[in-house]
């Protein structure tokens, strides 16, 4: 009976959603047992030791009274930044212990010092004032001594501190000495629970598939194995049937980061299934009264996995990790952050009491803290932050169109009668995506030539009418001796090595076994850009972008399905270290090779599903493997939104969803949503109905049409805005905080939108909702209808139930804004080149911006493009330069067609240009529409309204 | 917007899309509309068109979509949709294969077309002829029903004339077996031969002594008269044979040794209690085998043995009285009595009769029937059990009855036999084959991508070993394409049923036909898991449309071929999509093309009806 009601548990985990036990939780994790159940205590005393104006200021820590004989003496710098931020690091004191850190996380830019900076110190405190955002009162980052803490404030207003709840905990690197270990190779499989079933592979579920068919059914863990003296799980940890082995013994530290009481929420720490809003994990250590229940039992957890069908809401790891929070305050308006500069494995709990607080726990690696100090704008958050891992880097434009993408289109004619139906129904999209099965056995960069026997040619039958390919690429390599990738991997010694640092990793990936290249090493990450020279990867044309999938890792029959965290790179630094940045150096040194291949003058287009700080220099991202259900659709926004908060904004989730089928009405709000979305890509799983729009009946066909419509025309406004994140850090799809940062109701919403600043999108999320309740944030802000290109009148709670029938979602225009469109259809983005622009002005005085280059190569970075800036103010709008060269020989023709301008109260008499040219309009309902000004968009020019 | 825009000449072309809700002001002029123009507002290449052609078919040749105009892709071949000098004419190449391939296409639908003409004749030959075996098999079952219902009829006379217990009941069953036959006879009616057969096995049986058990065969004739669809039967049945076990007490020991030794335990165990009851009274019926219908008692008449005659009473003799009443029984001494004298006898006074009546019946009720039951019941247990052994045993034991019984079985089993081939019979006759009857019972085989497919046309389409599913049904009238269901189950692939349940998806999907020559599945198209769009080639679908469409295609072709004087240009227009086929139109002289094209329309003009007449 017991085994029958364990069967039924079991076959209802893996039937349901993920296997939530395959995954380790904070109690089943040493480090994190170890500090969560840490009482607040005052460990350390810190001590000024340099204060030279060349150098970083540098501390002392040394234990307090009674912890002396258990802690070792540490060294705490503290450096402002000249970008604002201050950087705090604190290591063992004794440089024979150093620990490893990556080179290929922060850009040296970001890290040049703050000139102008003074202290002073009085017994109790150092006080380090720096004025490097000359608008900005002087930032005051104050070291108490004792107890050791670290507050930052600007003018009188504290920001956040270091160890203001006492949670420092620093676990120094020591001799295994008299401890016993286990001084057997890490066995994974000491026990044989597959009953003697010989294993002829593993899923991605993480389970083996046996010969005979059936899969190995996950043994259950006994509670009680879980040690629980003091230090446990220092030397050696197990969980299910995997051992990990710790030669260097606990590393792992603790620190709280408080934000002081008007801190009203806190965000970011992607990737987690969860709202925009991070939840309580805990109650406030210091006892006091929580304003937050905590909602989750177990911290947020950054520890890249492939989680095979993922959990709602849980703060559950997921594919990518960045380790940013951003604390903001509706009080001041003020928006600050943390970002931790470790790629290991960490917890992060959240408290809400007095203001805002963050416990991190991690396992391995340099304490390191970048104090985002903020400003009086929000964006200043985000040029700290960026200056730090850098901007969005700008994609080429056809990227930001339609993908179509499905696991897979089978043949060469598969994808022949995918384009030509796109075609025919006059669909416009821009790339056609290959999964997995094009390649032979798995064996990326190869073709399965019996269903792709004319790769190049197939590409350029596509590429004449504007159409491109990507084609899959994953980091695990078929072990199989006649493949001329592993055969050059295994002879370079590409391969991350197993624990003894010799023998390569073998895991069971997609091609059955495989090896791993270590792209944390830059000649592996040279010879893999190598690898996409079109003479190296046969097939490939100049018009095939590439997508990384499984570069979490994803390791089938490892732990977590990923790898051991013994393994080791090629310096011999174990896997634990940097884990989490595995992803990001993938899908960098793709990218790196696209660009070689092009002999850097085009920009590549890459898309992964991990990620880590700094992706956004690499690239697109999605959120992995979702499914295809209404709760996935409503958790798209804030995971996005999440993730772009922490500054990663070409980001998307797949439209339709991964997992399962979806009807009619699934697809078109998806679809709908997903056109106001960064990255927007329709996938399907292989056990999935076909989804390409036309199988949905006409109907729903023209439905999903009109919304891809709806992104290509607002396409010139998407590039301008990412290129204006590439130049500030700032995010594309905006929570409405960020935007209106004091306004009271706006921080917990995330159901709706910004792109930029100036549009509102409120997504219909709910099966068989005609409705939605759509917040209209600002004080006297007006926005418009972008259908009705009506003002939407809004009460004064600032809510209002729109409708929302099944072929439109509500989309909003700001008042004061200028939105460039290009109007007209095409089948891909490369045949909108040269359409006429669509000026939408919306309100009495308005402003808005325009980026113009080439759209696919590096030459903007030579000037080669055009920024430009509109400005409507008392009835007239003139169109100035910004930067830019383009055009600047006559060689850019783009013109205006078209300018609407809404809101207009009455009938103009006429409406003229600076050349004094009358033009022709027409106006009705307070909308004038000038037909064909047809002026240059690379000129000055003054268009009046009389 | 709904803006009320004045339509004056120049707005009309002017690359600005001022009719933003229909765009009409810039259709064959610009793409300024082509975000609001529908996907049948075409474009029109400089080239005229001829109206009756549908829009798909000449994309690119002679019309394009909004979109594509001024786009930098060639897509008109006359490259009318780019500025002037950006795209080579290449609508000489695309002519010739636009011929080429419209002729290749008509030729195809003709030689199919014939083959379908004849496929039709054999096809309708075939039908009839499958009406025809139907008609047959339905005079058959005449015939064999006949056959079957005289065996029955037969058979229920022959076990009443042979079951006879007592001589003197003679008459009875006689007159039954006379009305018997003659229903038999009448039944067949004036089917002589088969009657005269069946006559003379009767006559043969009938002539035949039957020297069996008379108790078994009295058994199965009551067992075999009762109407089996009568509920009451079985009760009838167990009751009737109490009786008569009642009456041959010894017989059914002797039969069956199992019954002897199941009845001794009865006997030892129920006997004594059974004698007491008997002591009591001892019904008439028990004695003289008449039964005694108590519920029959009418007020004031009285039978006792004797013959009621039109209802009036007749005056029993003494011999009469003695014979039906037995004196040593309660019962018997109270009928002595009105035999003394009719004044004496109870049954003339309701106060006597009715209690004494209703002593008897609940007598016989409550106290004889459970002392009966349990007497007799290891025996019932025993039949109810094993009741095929108690027919064995029960059966009439002749040589002709055998072959009666066996007649019968073999008349059943034909009639059941002759009924599934009626079915069947009546299926053929009444599918629907569309076209496709002549190869209804044939199957084609061909790899298409990486599987071996098998098309049974109405039956069933193979993938390999995996069926995709058998015939269901035409999808409509068009006779198009047909339904495929119920094919292999899709592993891990399921869905929900009408009831709500999850169950595992079954293959299945459509079947369409497509004009082609020789039988082929030409592609397997799986939109959903397990769910596909067979594409089945068969002259059989090169219909009379078909043939008008090919030509009217062709014509169209060849109308523009003309209408642009057989432009020769060399360069194969890049970036066309969807041409392909003609193979060597390239290397072929339009001229020649045209003369082919002309010969085969000829030919399609001679074999097509009239235009008239369509």
């Amino acid at each position: 009976m017991l085994l029958l009601a364990l069967l039924v548990t079991l076959l209802l985990h893996t039937t349901n959603a993920v296997d939530q036990t395959k995954f380790r939780t904070c109690t089943q994790t040493g480090f994190c047992r170890r500090h969560r159940n840490k009482v607040p205590s005052n460990t350390y005393t810190a001590a000024l030791t340099s204060s030279s104006p060349d150098a970083p200021y540098k501390f002392l820590l040394h234990p307090s009274k009674g912890y002396t004989s258990t802690h070792p003496n540490l060294s705490l710098t503290v450096d402002p930044l000249s970008n604002g931020a201050v950087r705090v690091r604190v290591q063992e004191n004794n440089p024979e212990t150093s620990r490893w850190e990556s080179s290929d996380i922060l850009l040296p830019a970001g890290l040049s010092r703050c000139a102008s900076t003074t202290h002073t110190s009085d017994s109790s405190s150092v006080t380090i004032s720096s004025t490097c955002s000359s608008s900005d009162p002087p930032t005051n980052t104050v070291i108490s001594l004792s107890p050791f803490k670290i507050t930052v404030k600007q003018g009188d207003e504290t920001l956040m501190s270091i160890n203001e709840s006492q949670l420092f905990h620093f676990e120094h690197k020591r001799d295994k000495g008299g401890v016993q270990a286990a001084t057997a190779e890490p066995s994974d499989t000491k026990a044989d629970h597959h009953n003697g079933k010989k294993i002829v592979g593993y899923w991605e579920d993480g389970l083996a598939r046996y010969e005979d068919g059936t899969t190995e059914v996950k043994p259950v863990e006994d509670a009680s194995s879980i040690p629980k003296e003091d230090e446990d799980g220092f030397w050696e940890e197990k969980f299910q049937s995997h051992h990990d082995t710790k030669p260097n013994g606990p590393m792992s530290f603790g620190v709280d980061i408080t934000f002081p009481q008007k801190s009203t929420r806190l965000y970011g720490i992607p990737e987690h299934a969860s709202s925009l809003a991070l939840h309580a994990t805990r109650p406030p250590p210091s006892g006091s009264a929580s304003s937050q229940a905590p909602k989750y039992k177990d911290p947020y957890r950054l520890y890249n996995l492939d989680v095979f069908e993922y959990d709602l809401d849980v703060p559950m790891s997921l594919y990518g990790s960045i380790p940013l929070l951003i604390s903001h305050s509706v009080d001041t308006g003020r928006v600050s952050g943390a970002f931790f500069n470790n790629p290991s494995e960490m917890f992060i709990d959240i408290w809400s009491g007095e203001g805002m607080g963050s416990h991190w726990m991690v396992e391995t690696g340099v304490m390191e803290i970048f104090l985002l100090v903020g400003g009086s704008e929000v964006s200043e958050v985000y040029k700290q932050y960026s200056s730090l891992t850098g901007t969005q880097a700008l994609p080429p434009m056809f990227s930001l169109g339609y993908h179509q993408c499905r696991w897979n289109y089978k043949d060469e004619k598969d994808v022949y009668a995918v384009h030509k139906k796109f075609e025919e129904h006059d669909y416009p999209y821009d790339v056609l995506w290959l999964d997995i099965e094009h390649t032979d056995g798995k064996r990326y960069f190869t073709w399965d030539k019996r269903f792709f026997p004319n790769p190049v040619k197939m590409q350029q039958t596509l590429w004449e009418q504007g159409r491109r390919m990507v084609t899959i690429v994953d980091p695990h390599i078929k072990r199989d001796n006649n493949y001329y990738v592993h055969k050059e991997a295994t002879a370079k010694s590409l391969y991350i090595k197993n624990a003894d640092g010799k023998s390569d990793f073998n895991g069971w990936c997609w091609p059955g076994d495989s090896s791993y290249l270590d792209f944390t090493e830059e000649k592996v990450r040279k010879w893999w850009a190598e690898q996409f020279k079109l003479d190296k990867y046969v097939g490939s044309t100049p018009h095939l972008h590439i997508w990384n999938d499984m570069n979490e890792m994803s390791v089938f029959n490892g732990p977590e399905v990923t790898m051991q965290k013994t393994t080791t790179n090629l310096q011999g630094v174990e896997h634990r270290e940097w884990h989490n940045i595995y992803g990001m150096l993938f899908q960098r040194a793709t990218s790196e090779g696209l660009v070689l291949r092009s002999g850097g003058k085009e920009r590549p287009f890459v898309l992964s599903r991990s990620f880590y700080a700094g992706s956004q220099r690499w690239g697109a991202i999605w959120t992995g493997d979702n499914a295809a259900r209404w709760d996935h659709l409503a958790v798209a926004g804030p995971m996005l939104l999440t993730i772009n908060t922490a500054g990663l904004s070409f980001i998307g989730a797949d439209v339709g969803g991964f997992f399962g089928n979806a009807d009619s009405q699934l697809m078109v709000r998806w679809m709908q949503s997903g056109a106001y979305q960064p990255f927007f890509r329709g996938h399907a799983h292989h056990d999935s109905a076909r989804r390409e729009p036309w199988l949905f009946g006409d109907e729903a066909l023209q439905m999903l049409r009109q919304s891809s419509m709806e992104r290509y025309a607002l396409l010139p406004f998407w590039y301008t805005i990412f290129h204006t994140s590439s130049i500030t850090g700032m995010p594309v799809m905006r929570p409405l905080w960020m935007e209106y940062p004091t306004d009271p109701n706006c921080p917990a919403l995330d159901h709706q939108w910004l792109i930029g600043s100036d549009l509102l999108v409120c997504p219909v999320v709910q099966e068989n909702a005609v409705k939605v309740n759509c917040y209209f944030p600002g004080t006297n802000q007006n926005w418009y209808n972008v259908r009705t290109m009506q003002v939407q009148p809004v009460p004064a709670s600032k809510w209002v139930n729109l409708d929302a029938p099944l072929d439109t979602i509500p989309v909003f225009q700001r008042s004061g804004s200028i939105v460039p469109k290009k109007l007209r259809l095409r089948r891909s983005t490369e045949m909108m080149r040269n359409d006429p622009y669509t000026l939408v002005v919306a309100g009495e005085s308005a402003t808005g911006e325009l980026y113009i280059d080439d759209g696919h190569s590096y030459d903007f970075e030579n000037g080669e493009y055009a920024k430009r800036r509109f400005d409507y103010v008392g009835g007239k709008l003139t169109n100035t330069k910004l930067s830019g060269n383009w055009g600047a020989n006559g060689t850019c023709k783009d013109w205006i067609e078209r300018i609407i301008f809404m809101g207009v109260s009455s009938k103009p008499s006429s409406v003229v240009t600076s050349a004094g040219q009358s033009l022709e309009f027409t106006y009705d309902k307070n909308t004038l529409v000038v037909r064909k000004p047809e002026l240059g968009v690379v000129d000055e020019w003054t268009l009046e309204i009389l | 917007m709904g803006n009320i825009i004045e339509v004056t000449p120049s707005i009309i072309g002017d690359d600005y899309c001022d009719c933003e809700d229909t765009g009409v002001d810039e259709i064959g002029h610009s793409s300024a509309c082509a975000h609001v123009l529908k996907s049948d507002q075409l474009f029109q290449c400089g080239i005229s068109k001829p109206s009756h052609l549908t829009p798909l078919t000449t994309l690119g040749l002679d019309s394009v979509l909004h979109s594509k105009v001024s786009d930098g892709v060639c897509d008109c071949c006359d490259g009318s949709d780019e500025e002037d000098g950006k795209c080579p004419n290449s609508c000489g190449v695309f002519f010739r294969k636009a011929v080429d391939l419209g002729t290749a296409r008509l030729q195809q639908a003709l030689t199919g077309y014939r083959q379908s003409i004849i496929a039709a004749e054999e096809g309708s030959k075939k039908l009839e002829s499958l009406r025809g075996k139907k008609e047959n098999l339905l005079k058959d079952r005449a015939n064999v029903f006949d056959l079957a219902n005289y065996i029955e009829f037969y058979l229920k006379s022959e076990s009443r004339f042979q079951t006879l217990p007592y001589p003197r009941m003679d008459y009875k069953l006689q007159a039954a077996r006379l009305k018997a036959v003659s229903e038999g006879k009448r039944s067949l009616g004036g089917r002589s031969e088969m009657k005269k057969t069946v006559d003379n096995q009767l006559q043969a049986i009938l002539d035949t002594k039957c020297p069996t058990s008379e108790f078994t065969l009295e058994e199965f004739l009551a067992t075999y008269s009762a109407d089996p669809a009568d509920p009451r039967r079985r009760d009838d049945q167990t009751s009737r044979k109490r009786g008569q076990i009642d009456r041959t007490l010894i017989a059914p020991l002797i039969e069956d040794p199992a019954k002897l030794g199941l009845r001794i335990i009865g006997i030892v165990v129920f006997t004594p209690v059974r004698s007491v009851g008997l002591l009591v009274e001892i019904g008439s019926e028990w004695m003289w085998g008449v039964e005694e219908e108590e519920e029959e008692v009418k007020e004031g008449v009285q039978e006792v043995g004797g013959e009621k005659e039109g209802g009036v009473y007749v005056e029993p003799t003494a011999f009469e009285i003695i014979k039906a009443s037995n004196p040593w029984t309660p019962i018997g001494f109270l009928i002595l009595l009105g035999d003394l004298h009719p004044a004496l006898d109870y049954r003339r006074y309701k106060a006597t009769r009715v209690p004494v009546n209703a002593a008897r019946r609940g007598y016989r009720k409550y106290v004889m029937r459970p002392i009966n039951t349990m007497w007799e019941a290891p025996e019932v247990l025993y039949n109810e059990t094993l009741n095929y052994r108690d027919n064995i045993a029960t059966e009439p034991d002749t040589h002709e009855f055998r072959l009666l019984k066996a007649a019968e079985a073999k008349a059943e089993q034909q009639k059941k036999l002759i009924e599934k081939k009626i079915t069947a019979a009546k299926q053929e006759a009444e599918r629907d084959y569309g076209a496709l009857i002549t190869i209804e019972s044939e199957c084609f085989s061909n790899t298409v991508d990486k599987y071996t497919y098998r098309i049974c046309p109405l039956k069933d389409v193979r993938q390999d070993a995996t069926s995709l599913g058998r015939f269901t049904g035409w999808v409509d009238d068009s006779h198009t394409s047909y339904f495929i269901r119920g094919g292999t189950k899709c592993f891990g692939v399921t869905e929900v049923d009408e009831n709500g349940n999850n169950v595992q998806v079954q293959r299945r999907g459509v079947v369409n036909l497509k004009c082609g020559l020789g039988h082929s599945i030409v592609s397997v198209v799986e939109n959903s898991p397990c769910i596909y769009e067979v594409e089945f080639q068969t002259p059989l679908a090169c219909n009379e449309e078909e043939v008008g469409r090919a030509e009217e295609r062709l014509r169209g072709f060849m109308k523009i071929a003309e209408s642009r004087g057989g432009i020769e240009v060399e360069e194969e227009k890049k970036g066309w999509f969807g041409g392909g086929g003609g193979g060597d139109g390239g290397a072929r002289k339009l001229e020649d093309i045209k003369k082919t094209a002309e010969e085969v329309l000829v030919v399609a003009e001679g074999l097509l009806p009239k235009k008239e007449d369509r």
